[in-house]
């Protein structure tokens, strides 16, 4: 089967199309999110894609006040490590949280997407965002 | 001596940390390795250094890599074997593990090593991208993390776990400015206030201004020889006893628990097995602590506080200079500054000031054990040295 490559820009292209997806080991069934194009468990390259629920829990988060020039303008928002429901870690804004009252440890969250690409075409990166909002 | 000599410091030196607007990364270098030089006498670079490692991390800042080249030029050997180490804010540590390794295998007798960065002429927002490049871009980074951010993210989940509070945060940052009040060397010598911390502007809730680390120009210097030859240089060399280090996984997300450091753990056990110390035996430590979490991350796992309690070490007092437990009585990264690159280098210029008792009002007494953690990203590698005299 042709599958895109295992690979970050094709992880950001799929945000674009609002679907959050990983890679999964044929071998071992380790889930990658992001993906990689090989297994860090057992080396396999016989990989798919799976696309995930976008559903999971607040393990950890901060409201960021000062932001790198890629952001600057959005404070403050939110960024917080998601324990997603199929298991795998990964970090994502909260753009609507502005402060730490709005937010706890436990909270449960899902994914949205802005598919707009975030600058000007031709420069890089040019990835549009997966974000999250409190369920 | 508690371990065996892997080599030895023969001398060191340091700029002052801080805002240097009319000097680069290159005059700063030659400005830190000229005091180690001063320092070690009978030696001449040309016809006793192999080798020049210097660690840094950006080359953004000034739009020159190619560091170690320019830096041998600069100590006056412009054909040797030289090169820029880069691992982050460990970079500095690295080069001198670099350094150390080529000693260790008989490849080199006298190695300088430095350590650099040039930061304050960028803008906030773009160091705080360049700096972010230590973490995960593609995932962190581009999501809206910061350096701070990251750091941020271990407090929350750290002070939600165990009960610490803001407050021990804060006093941290207020010990680290209380010792570099004596540090002529140090970017910000002023005492502050557990008040003044708790009430300073936000950068990355629960970090504030002061549990950050500052933005700084600055390097720093050690010439190191194999340990027979220590005595040709200096009359007080000290020695390098024992090493550890460790990576550990790039992103904070991608951790199974982001209040514990193991990178540091397995460095520090190394480390101290090397040199057959226990932790009890150590006089002093220099820590990374680029972010107030940080340091009471690594009290827990350099042994210094059992796991969950290292912030009752700070709210008891145990590790002020005179106190059971010195930790950064040079005020560390956060009073004395954290040029990235030097900062590892600069921890054992440190070190070497107190084993050799040059340090001045914050001397600790009778110090024979010091040993540096030197931390990469938000921990995704770790250095550790002791060093005996
Ligand atoms: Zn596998």
């Amino acid at each position: 089967m042709d599958e895109p490559e295992f690979s970050v820009e094709n992880f950001y292209k799929f945000v674009s199309e609002g679907k959050l997806m990983g890679a999964r080991c044929r071998r071992c069934g380790k889930l990658m999110v992001p993906p990689r194009p090989v297994c860090p468990e057992c080396y396999s390259r016989d990989l798919e894609w799976v696309q995930l629920s976008g559903r999971g829990t607040v393990e950890t988060f901060t409201i960021i006040h000062v932001p790198t020039v890629l952001l600057e303008g959005k404070e403050p928002y939110a960024v917080a490590v998601i324990r997603l429901d199929e298991g795998p870690k990964i970090p994502g804004m909260l753009p609507d949280v502005a402060s730490p009252g709005q937010l706890k440890i436990g909270d449960r969250v899902r994914v949205e997407f802005d598919r707009s690409p975030q600058k000007v075409p031709g420069s890089w990166p040019n990835w549009p965002r997966y974000y999250f909002v409190k369920e | 001596m508690h371990g065996k000599p892997l080599a030895a410091i023969v001398s060191a030196g340091s700029t002052k940390y801080g805002k240097h607007d009319d000097k680069g990364a290159k005059e700063l270098f030659a400005e830190a390795f000229s005091e180690a030089l001063e320092g070690a006498k009978n030696l001449d670079p040309k016809r006793d250094v192999n080798a020049v490692f210097i660690g840094q991390m950006g080359s953004e800042y000034e739009y020159q890599a190619h560091s170690g080249s320019w830096a041998a030029d600069y100590a006056g050997i412009p054909r040797t074997h030289a090169a820029r180490v880069e691992s982050a804010c460990a970079s500095g540590s690295t080069a001198v593990r670099v350094a150390l390794t080529g000693i260790m295998s008989g490849l080199y007798d006298t190695v300088i090593v430095g350590g650099v960065e040039k930061m304050r002429n960028r803008g906030t927002n773009e160091v705080t991208l360049y700096l972010g490049e230590a973490g995960d871009f593609h995932m962190e980074i581009w999501n809206g993390l910061t350096f701070p951010g990251l750091f941020a993210l271990m407090a929350t989940a750290y002070m939600n776990r165990y009960g610490a509070r803001e407050e021990d945060l804060a006093r941290v940052a207020v010990k680290n400015h209380k010792h570099a009040s004596m540090n002529p060397k140090a970017q910000y010598p002023q005492e502050i206030t557990l008040e003044q911390a708790m009430s300073a502007r936000p950068v990355a809730w629960p970090l504030k201004l002061y549990d950050c680390s500052p933005i700084t120009d600055g390097a720093s210097a050690i010439i190191i020889t194999k340990p027979e030859l220590a005595k040709k240089y200096t009359d007080t060399p000290v020695y390098i006893t024992g090493f550890g280090h460790s990576t550990d996984y790039l992103g904070v997300y991608e951790r199974d628990d982001v209040t514990w450091l193991e990178g540091a753990k397995r460095a520090s056990d190394a480390a101290y097995r090397a040199a057959n110390i226990t932790v009890g035996d150590v006089d002093l430590f220099e820590v990374h602590d680029c972010f107030t979490i940080a340091e009471l991350l690594l009290y827990e796992a350099l042994g210094i506080a059992g796991r969950g309690e290292g912030y009752r070490a700070i709210r008891e007092g145990l590790t002020y200079y005179d106190s059971k437990i010195p930790v950064n009585v040079s005020g560390g990264l956060k009073a004395k500054g954290h040029p990235v690159g030097a900062t590892g280098v600069g921890q054992m210029y440190e070190i070497w000031l107190h084993l050799t008792g040059r340090a001045g009002k914050r001397q600790v007494k009778g110090a024979e054990v010091g040993v540096t953690h030197n931390m990469g990203g938000s921990g995704a590698s770790h250095n550790v040295f002791v060093i005996e005299r």
